[in-house]
């Protein structure tokens, strides 16, 4: 096709890869970018991502008031489900178990990822458990020590695609213990004065 | 405060899940410990009539001792020292105390 130069200021007829090296060069570029007009499409593909990128952030909460009983294992909450993109990435899940009312010896309080029976200590996909003892008095129900709990794990090895984020907690032998009678505490039941009526789990996919 | 949630849990050996945190005993619902709190059902009407049962049960011996919690008898180093003035001078200090305590709120006639 013949280059023409046309009466509005366009080239046209110029193919792929037809101008010189370096046509537009950095001095040619403008320092400054506005996008204020523009949407910035931020591609799919996470390969060549650098070590330490942040691909994905899923926030989970579980706000219902439960009581658990001392049942010495079982499975508190199905937190919920996130995607994992790239095949390479590592799963880091920080998160907080409000909860109150003991008694609760030494009872780890653990999360999961795609276990279907997590109150069990045989799968791969868990998060080390957080040990705590009781802290108080636990002679009557009228004790709301308020005993939060963190969740701070690290998962390698997932495929991409769904997964989903379970808590629950663990005795060591199995005695019938909890690690605490509530969870979520509310302001209405309890007599706690500063509560957060919510158990939040945040999983971060950062590329390995 | 009794907490009719931890009497249900205790009473039933379930998980008790309030889903909406309203409180009422008729939304809440129950799984095994084992299970997935997303596979908790509704209590049964048997269940809650055993629970609001065993609640009034703990309820009426809590308020029936509401006069223990009112007591408010000053500290065991308080008490030690009134004692030991009684014991130098003579006096009723400590044993005048108590009974004041006492004397104020009083254990219900049966």
């Amino acid at each position: 096709m013949a280059i023409t130069i046309n009466g509005s200021g366009t080239i046209t007829g110029v193919s792929a890869g037809g101008l010189p090296d370096g046509c537009v060069d950095n001095d040619t570029l403008s320092s400054t970018l506005d996008l204020s007009s523009k949407t910035l499409t931020i591609p799919t593909d996470t390969t060549g991502l650098p070590a330490g990128t942040v691909v994905k952030v899923t926030n989970m909460d579980y706000t219902s008031r439960q009581t658990l009983p001392g049942a010495g294992k079982g499975v508190i909450a199905t937190m919920g489900t996130f995607t994992k993109d790239s095949s390479t990435s590592s799963i880091y899940v920080i998160g907080g178990i409000q909860g109150h009312w003991g008694p609760c010896s030494e009872v780890g309080v653990y999360c999961s990822i795609d276990d279907s029976d997590p109150a069990n200590d045989d799968d791969s996909f868990k998060g080390s458990y957080m040990f705590h003892a009781h802290d108080g008095d636990y002679s009557t129900y009228n004790t709301p020590y308020l005993k939060p709990i963190q969740i701070h794990n690290r998962f390698t090895g997932l495929s991409t695609g769904s997964h989903t984020v379970r808590i629950g907690w663990r005795h060591g032998t199995l005695a019938s213990t909890r690690p605490f009678g509530v969870v979520n505490p509310t302001r209405q039941s309890d007599l706690s004065g500063i509560q957060t009526p919510a158990t939040r789990i945040t999983v971060f996919e950062v590329e390995d | 405060m009794i907490d009719k949630q931890l009497i249900a849990t205790d009473l039933l050996n379930l998980c008790i899940i309030d889903e909406n945190n309203t409180g009422d005993i008729n939304d809440w619902v129950c799984c095994q410990a084992h299970e997935e709190s997303t596979d908790a059902v509704p209590l049964t009407a048997e269940q809650i009539s055993q629970i609001e049962t065993e609640y009034a049960t703990q309820l009426a011996d809590y308020n029936a001792k509401q006069y223990q919690r009112d007591r408010q008898y000053p500290s065991i180093g308080e008490q030690l020292d009134m004692q030991y003035w009684d014991a130098v001078n003579g006096t009723t200090t400590w044993k005048d105390a108590i009974a004041q305590v006492k004397a104020d709120n009083p254990k219900p006639q049966e």
